[in-house]
């Protein structure tokens, strides 16, 4: 059992926490996009907490101190979980953590952070999340914490952290402005590629190979829909979530030459009804009603693998992380039969690829930011991810010398994965241009997604899409 | 032909009582076919939990995991303390409720001023407005209190649930009972005090145990209040049931639906118990003039 958390608050603290959390109320019932002024310091720049840790670097440094971590379930939480405890032997500080599921995970750190009481030091999010909880200084400026060599230890190695991710997790909140400039809000965990997962079994016996080009794959899922014995051809999500559009269909969307938005002296406009954009989703949504599910409104990514992991869906274009326990010994029917595959080149040979990351965050009203630090250092290093990555759960790493070493040895009979990995890899970032109402802006995308696969006019919806997103990225 | 003499309790069949019957067994089986669905889920490995309909190799080893270490490995709680804490986080705010709610449901049922219609469709909005809007306050609160990840928190939280429940319910039957009852206890020289407790209190027992039960399966079935209130230390069991659902690909549909059944058993199991009172209060009201 966990001790319970202290509370620190002020009077004072209280008040603003109030106020904010009037605020946050008033924005309900869509609790995740509650943006208001927090309790907590921003922390960045040359107020950062960072600054007061002088002298050698020790992991010793905090020790006596509890933490509380917050999670949702994942193969990259269960992996660190047998973990905890070294990090216990070596900081001398104990770790707390609390598992809150998936779909209510953002409903509760977004109180959390709304509040500004500081219950948990440290949290697990999104990239795109930090678009969201960072400019009402929620999150901790990580840079600082980085570059303190006594705070640091001489091995953590940032750089190591693939690039696309270390600039998906940091920007400066300015509209217009790209990813990888300002705070470091957040340090990469674990992530995943959206590429395309398929029934290698099938495959070999069909004699076919999957898709290079984007018609082709139309083609591909077509010849490969058998309606009545409950097979089709590829499952990608459909529901009515900005989930919906940022795995597969922003992969292909940006590799067939798709924007979400153009920037023109720091003002957006949406171009998700540009030409080639019409032409691409008109393509996807046909896509989807030809060779998807039959439910492909309700599909998000837990139906999508299971369907690959049952024999009914031959391809699944997701996260790579999420197919890949689906070809687990006894992890589902199709175990040890799936293969991984780039998915379609864009015309002009583009393997540009969405990525999503779930990293380690702190929050600024913790009370306890130096053993914080320590817990997101050790975390995200490369002895203990090098660790969870043994324990055979863990896809990807985020650090290059992990993939490359402990990594690449859990990947024997995943066929595909490492070259798929390989190919990708140095076109995958975040896709979408950063923005605050980004949750809005893609849910509206997904809604109009699913007009058009209900038989709605795909120019028209779309200009209506872009016309809602053009106005939302300006107030 | 002479029609067959019927013996005592005997009825005689027809058509329409042959229909009904069937339509009422077909309302069963729609009714509980969830319940089913969730059982055979539950006896399933984990291969065979999406792959699999009625043919498959039962295992209680589901069971087993939820309720041993390795289901605390998994969620970072121990299911049987969450099933504890909401036995006593729902006993006591259903207790709580009672205490506070039986005498305001009497003054409610029994006297008529000025505000008093506005003041119960007050506590009455309790149940109207969604809980996230107040949930942030709320959290804030908390912490300023000490009262985040408590039982005694969320025994304080839930009569937000259960208060208006009691209240409302108890108005009725108070407003249904002759008051000529106590004001003859009143003649006979009892005080106001004791003629609720000796009078009016035993006459709506039933109308009590209804009430009763139905605050403590509203507290049990609440989720957002300990979703945001309560970490690890007061986990509640439909905050414990959600973590087993794993997620990144991993889901353990298997290990929720056999979490979920045994969350419903203290409350089945106590509906069951006060299966008497529960009939007789929810149709006393019913029967009074």
């Amino acid at each position: 059992m966990a001790p319970p958390p202290t509370s620190g608050m002020s009077r004072r603290s209280l008040l603003r926490g109030l106020g904010a959390a009037g605020v946050a109320a008033a924005a309900a019932p869509a609790l995740a996009g509650c943006v208001v002024e927090s309790a907590g310091s921003a922390g960045a720049g040359s107020g950062s907490a960072a600054n007061e840790v002088t002298g050698a670097f020790d992991w010793k440094r905090a020790k006596g101190t509890t933490i509380r971590i917050l999670q949702t379930p994942h193969p990259y939480q269960q992996s660190f979980a047998p973990l905890l405890k070294e990090f216990t032997e070596l900081t001398g500080i104990t770790v707390v953590p609390e598992l809150v599921a998936e779909a209510d995970y953002f409903t509760k750190l977004n109180t959390e952070l709304a509040g500004g009481a500081g219950t948990h030091d440290v949290f697990m999010t999104g990239a795109y999340f930090i678009w969201q909880y960072g400019p009402p200084g929620w999150m901790e400026d990580l840079y600082p914490w980085v570059q303190n060599s006594s705070a640091t230890s001489a091995e953590y190695d940032f750089e190591d952290i693939y690039e696309g991710l270390r600039t998906s997790t940091r920007w400066d909140f300015k509209t217009g402005s790209p990813l990888g400039f300002g705070g470091q809000w957040a340090i990469p965990w674990g992530f995943e590629t959206n590429v395309v997962a398929y029934n290698k079994a099938l495959f070999d016996k069909r004699k076919i190979k999957p898709a290079e080009t984007f018609d082709d794959l139309i083609q591909l899922a077509h010849d490969l829909t058998d309606r009545k014995n409950n097979r089709y051809g590829i499952a990608f999500r459909g529901s009515k979530s900005w989930a919906t559009v940022h795995p597969g269909f922003m992969t292909q969307f940006t590799r067939e030459g798709g924007k979400d938005f153009t920037v023109s002296g720091g003002k957006l406009t949406a171009a998700m009804n540009s030409p080639a954009a019409v032409d691409f989703t008109k393509k996807w949504a046909e896509l989807a009603k030809a060779s998807g599910p039959s439910a492909w409104p309700t599909y998000d990514y837990p139906q999508c693998t299971m369907d690959l992991g049952n024999g009914v869906a031959a391809m699944v274009y997701d996260a790579d992380s999420a197919t890949y326990p689906k070809n687990k010994p006894g992890a589902s029917k199709e175990a040890g039969h799936l293969g991984w595959h780039t998915g379609p080149a864009g015309k002009d040979g583009s393997y540009a690829t969405n990525l999503w990351t779930w990293s380690l965050a702190m929050n600024s009203a913790s009370k306890h930011k130096l053993a914080a630090w320590l817990f997101i250092q050790w975390a995200t290093g490369k002895q203990a991810m090098s660790k969870a990555v043994k324990q055979g759960a863990f896809a990807d790493p985020t650090r290059k010398s992990v993939f490359d070493g402990s990594f690449k040895q859990t990947l024997g009979a995943f066929p595909g994965y490492l070259e798929t990995f390989e190919k990708v890899i140095g076109s995958t970032k975040i896709q979408f241009t950063p923005e605050k109402q980004f949750f809005d802006v893609a849910e509206s995308w997904a809604v109009g997604l699913q007009q058009i696969y209900s038989g709605a006019d795909a120019k028209s919806t779309l200009d209506k899409v872009a016309a809602t997103a053009t106005k939302a990225v300006k107030g | 032909m002479a029609r067959r003499v019927l013996g005592p309790g005997q009825k005689r069949v027809s058509a329409g009582g042959v229909a009904a019957d069937t339509v009422t067994v077909l309302w069963f089986v729609f009714a509980l076919f969830p319940i089913v669905w969730m059982f055979l889920l539950s006896l399933k490995n984990n291969v065979q939990q999406t792959s699999t309909y009625f043919g498959f190799t039962p295992t209680w080893t589901n069971y087993l995991t939820v309720l041993g270490s390795k289901g605390e490995q998994l969620t970072s709680v121990d299911f049987k303390s969450a099933v504890l804490t909401s036995v006593l986080a729902c006993a006591g705010a259903t207790a709580v409720s009672l205490v506070v709610g039986i005498p305001a449901a009497y003054a409610a049922g029994r006297w008529k001023y000025k505000g008093s219609e506005s003041l119960m469709f007050q506590m009455l909005s309790f149940r109207f407005a969604p809980e996230l809007m107040v949930i942030v306050p709320l959290f804030v609160i908390y912490h300023y209190l000490h009262l985040f990840d408590t039982t005694v928190g969320l025994i304080w939280v839930l009569q937000l649930v259960t208060m208006p429940l009691v209240v409302w319910i108890l108005r009725s039957y108070f407003q249904d009972l002759s008051p000529e009852l106590e004001q003859a206890a009143l003649l006979d020289g009892y005080t106001r005090v004791r003629a609720f407790f000796t009078v009016a209190l035993p006459l709506v027992r039933p109308g009590i145990a209804a009430a009763a039960l139905l605050a403590f399966i509203f507290a049990w079935n609440n989720y957002i209040f300990p979703l945001i209130l309560t970490d690890s230390n007061a986990t509640t069991v439909t905050v414990a049931v959600t973590k087993f659902l794993g997620g990144g690909g991993q889901a353990y549909y298997n290990l929720t639906a056999a979490a979920a059944l045994l969350g419903v058993l203290p409350p089945l199991v106590l509906a069951l118990c006060i299966q008497r009172y529960l009939v007789r209060g929810l149709s006393f009201g019913a029967v009074k003039s």
